[in-house]
């Protein structure tokens, strides 16, 4: 690891994803966003789905590229710095399969995990997340009752990404809120199937090419085939899986906070005020300097969180300490950003504006920053 | 976050088991270090690890994610008040393997036989608190 070079792969990789990020995603960026949460266009998610980069992590016997958690955020990364929504939308895609990649049966991952490989778009959306249980996810009220073999669902999720839209949700339940930990229960649900529907559309501040949704599970019959992992195991599970999207979720902010950064620097040198570029105002010289040192201080740490995860080493730490990193300077950058670029950033069509909304839900999604601080306290 | 409860059912799990941290370490391919970190909540556990431990220990996954307040828990059988929780955190840390014996003595009993030591240590109470006046 103490070699930061990358593989000939990757480069190549690398290269052929920054001319799909840069040509194809960028330039729709600002449509997304003005388009709004109500209205998904499957354009950007099809450009990817076409060289199989919606779902990178997807494992090469079942269609995927089987990309390794580094070489992921380094897509990531530039996705992000093309459109965080994008970014986003691919995260949650990643996030969903994941209980699934760690701990399905043989048949949930040949039916579910080729779907997200596929040519044909296919999204998937992870529902854990209630009016009353955010933080707190043990207290989810999401009931899963057996009877003769089946099981009923009943409940409300929040918050779901790809809602509406996906084409498997992974949820978690709990076959008895008063069991805490030991009762949550995950599932994998294709849509259609009866009983689950989409619920209110959330129309949020930035990130708004992604929608997301409630969803209303109204006695949802599933047998035990759709079960995901062994008894008891759903609270490790997620836990696993959110330690893994932690660092991937860096890397999201590290890609945005470049972007600002890269915007807000040939803003400086273009822009002349005194009879000279604003660059030459040390104040905003010195400005850029500490972002783009805070920029590869994340990236590092998002680096070394994925190496950690690749290696099957202890990430739990680093994966919490990259997204804190990442969602931090996210927000630095962007607000950093328009004040170097002053009024023009603050007008619509401005990049800036929008890094500015997409960035300030960095610090909440995937476990808020304070929550990231408790995991890592934890393990002091 | 819940680990620190999952640890001290994984150390309670261990110690009714009769493995030493290092001979449970060996057996499941870490360290002693990671084991008593495992149990300390101080390094995450995840879910392949677990699985491994508890088919060696013989409980069910479920068994490590119970939700038990083993400090209280105790307190309460004494008839003691309520630890506060950051209290609780380092009176927990504190509890000698011999409570934690009985404890585990106490829950492999049947109903019948935990009423009766319920009703063992309330009549020794009495008798200890009539003696000190």
């Amino acid at each position: 690891m103490a070699d930061f070079n990358l593989s000939p792969e990757q480069e190549q990789l690398l290269e052929e994803f920054r001319d799909i990020a840069l040509h194809k995603i960028a330039p729709m960026a600002a449509e997304l966003d003005e388009a709004g949460d109500g209205r998904f266009d499957f354009g950007p998610v099809r450009v990817l789905a076409e060289h199989n980069f919606l779902t990178p992590t997807i494992p090469c016997e079942y269609g995927g590229r089987g990309l390794d958690y580094f070489t992921t955020s380094l897509l990531l990364e530039e996705l992000a710095a093309a459109c965080a929504g994008v970014a986003t939308v691919v995260t949650a895609n990643i996030h969903a399969a994941s209980p699934i990649v760690l701990a399905g049966t043989g048949q949930q991952k040949k039916t579910y995990l080729p779907l997200l490989a596929s040519r044909k778009a296919h999204l998937a959306a992870l529902a854990l997340t209630e009016p009353e249980a955010g933080s707190d996810i043990a207290s989810i009220s999401t009931l899963a009752v057996k009877n003769n073999g089946f099981w009923n669902i009943s409940g409300t999720k929040e918050f779901v990404i790809n809602g509406g839209v996906a084409s498997f949700t992974t949820l978690f339940a709990t076959t008895g809120p008063d069991k805490k930990r030991s009762g949550m229960i995950a599932f994998v649900l294709p849509a259609g199937i009866p009983g689950l529907k989409e619920g209110a559309v959330r129309h949020k501040l930035g990130i708004r090419y992604v929608r997301t949704t409630q969803l209303v599970l109204d006695r949802v019959h599933v047998p035990d085939e759709m079960v995901i992992g062994s008894q008891g195991s759903a609270y490790l599970l997620l836990m696993q899986t959110f330690d893994r999207g932690r660092a991937l979720a860096g890397a999201v902010g590290v890609g945005l906070a470049r972007a600002a950064y890269e915007f807000a620097l040939e803003f400086s040198k273009k822009r002349h005020q005194f009879g000279r570029p604003v660059f030459d105002q040390q104040a905003v010289a010195f400005n850029l300097a500490d972002l783009l040192v805070k920029i590869e201080a994340a990236r590092l740490l998002v680096w070394k969180a994925c190496w950690l995860i690749d290696n099957d080493l202890d990430y739990t730490m680093l994966s919490s300490m990259a997204k804190l990193a990442g969602s931090s300077v996210a927000q630095e950058a962007a607000a950093a950003a328009m004040d170097i670029c002053g009024g023009r950033g603050y007008l619509k069509g401005c990049p800036v504006e929008k890094y500015l909304r997409d960035a300030r839900v960095m610090s909440l999604i995937e476990g808020t920053n304070n929550i990231q601080k408790a995991v890592i306290a934890s393990q002091l | 976050m819940g680990y620190k409860s999952i640890g001290r059912q994984l150390q309670l799990a261990r110690e009714q088991a009769g493995y030493s941290q290092e001979q449970l370490a060996a057996k499941i391919g870490c360290s002693q270090s990671t084991l008593s970190n495992y149990e300390k909540g101080r390094r995450r556990i995840y879910l392949a690890q677990l699985e491994k431990i508890a088919e060696i220990l013989n409980k069910p996954v479920q068994f490590f994610l119970q939700p038990i307040d083993h400090e209280n828990a105790v307190r309460q059988e004494v008839c003691l008040p309520a630890a506060a929780p950051s209290e609780a955190t380092a009176a927990v840390q504190d509890i000698k393997s011999r409570e934690q014996n009985l404890l585990a003595l106490f829950q492999s009993l049947s109903p019948e036989g935990q009423q009766l030591i319920m009703d063992f240590a309330l009549w020794l109470k009495k008798r200890e608190v009539g003696e000190n006046g």
